[in-house]
């Protein structure tokens, strides 16, 4: 069996963010998953990241202003009485 | 804040998106909220909802929320101080509206699909072209002519790539020709996402992180949790407010932002990671300070 070099918490938490996104190289992540096995408080920092991400996830977009959303709105309205009358100017 | 009702009803917008939801709804006394109902409450088989839109008559506020998976919702209107926390109180399940349906029916004419694509999208697209472009006004600008080109192109929209890809990409296109900011340099981060003074001299944790499953599990701080993670987002520089935006909040894959953005993979995870982080540790402190 390899021996796993062991890296300290410092390190760890480097390591988490390629980790997270399933780009840590197989190296590291031995050397990760080895680490998180026996270390409880990187386990909780593991747990935070993804917990972060969840509740990012959750959040929803901000508020639009109600100016702001009327003048999509005139967009939307001119856009239709274009597309409503098409042959308005026809002879 | 003075409770004003108990439980109140709050309906889903649109008519085959409907479900009661329970609602308590705190407010400043002077705002006097009331709630409206609006359609009958129809469910149908499909999905769990994820997603929702809440009318509040007085004052007039529309706010966008999803329910997690113990189906409650948190939101707040910073603008007004309406704060209202839900539960799907109907057991139910019904079928979310897509993008590509309210697409379909704004084609048709439905002026309420397109506003809920607008409010839903409209601040995700100026955070793209004001990563481009240089001042909000440009921004604003290129956001209304991404609608535009949407309302031209809608009927020629294939469906090969989601709506919202597709949506990006106009934006991303019309934001990166009017190009008026200077390409980005993405600084080499070699800073820990985890300040130095949080280890010893061993690079062990002096005090191990607080675990945030309680946080999650308890709807009272999930208000707070979900107004500090926006003001954490806000706070970030462009770079990483884009980033994690797209990825974290947006769900689209690294190479998805990385090809939005003009970024590298790499240099997308190493932005992505230092905003994850600050985010992380804004939660920590509102963890912490529940705790006290």
């Amino acid at each position: 069996m390899m021996l796993v070099k062991d890296i300290n918490c410092r390190h760890a938490v480097r390591l988490i963010g390629d980790y997270l996104e399933g780009k840590l190289s197989r190296r590291d992540r031995r050397r990760l998953e080895h680490h998180l096995a026996g270390c409880d408080a990187c386990g909780a920092y593991l747990e935070q990241m993804r917990a972060t991400i969840a509740l990012a996830g959750q959040v929803g977009p901000e508020d639009l202003s109600d100016d702001a959303l009327d003048a999509l709105l005139d967009v939307f309205d001119n856009f239709q009485r274009d597309r409503g009358d098409p042959g308005e100017d026809m002879p | 804040m003075v409770p004003i009702f108990a439980s109140s009803l709050v309906i889903l917008p649109f008519h085959v998106c409907a479900a009661i939801i329970e609602c308590d709804v705190e407010a400043p006394a002077t705002l006097g909220a009331t709630v409206t109902s609006a359609s009958e409450p129809i469910a149908s088989s499909g999905e769990t909802i994820s997603d929702a839109t809440i009318f509040l008559e007085n004052p007039k506020v529309h706010h966008s929320c999803r329910f997690d998976a113990a189906r409650r919702c948190s939101l707040r209107s910073p603008a007004t101080d309406v704060r209202v926390t839900g539960n799907i109180c109907q057991s139910a399940t019904v079928s979310e509206v897509d993008d590509e349906e309210l697409l379909q029916r704004f084609l048709q004419g439905d002026r309420d699909s397109f506003r809920a694509l607008v409010q839903r999208y409209q601040p995700v697209l100026l955070q793209i072209a004001r990563y481009y472009v240089n001042s909000t006004a440009s921004a604003e600008d290129v956001a209304q002519d991404t609608w535009i080109a949407v309302l031209k192109g809608a009927e020629r929209f294939e469906g090969r790539a989601s709506f919202k890809t597709w949506l990006f990409r106009i934006v991303a296109n019309r934001a990166r020709s009017t190009g008026t900011r200077e390409k980005r340099q993405v600084p080499v981060d070699t800073t820990d996402p985890v300040a130095g003074d949080r280890f010893n001299t061993q690079g062990m944790w002096k005090e191990p992180p607080v675990v945030f499953a309680d946080l999650l599990a308890d709807t009272e701080s999930n208000y707070a949790v979900a107004a500090a993670i926006h003001a954490a987002i806000a706070d970030l520089p462009e770079i990483q407010r884009s980033v994690v935006t797209l990825r974290d909040v947006e769900g689209l894959s690294t190479s998805e932002v990385a090809s939005l953005l003009e970024l590298s993979e790499a240099n997308t995870r190493v932005v992505l990671h230092r905003a994850r982080a600050h985010i992380r540790e804004v939660v920590e402190r509102v963890a912490e300070g529940g705790r006290q």
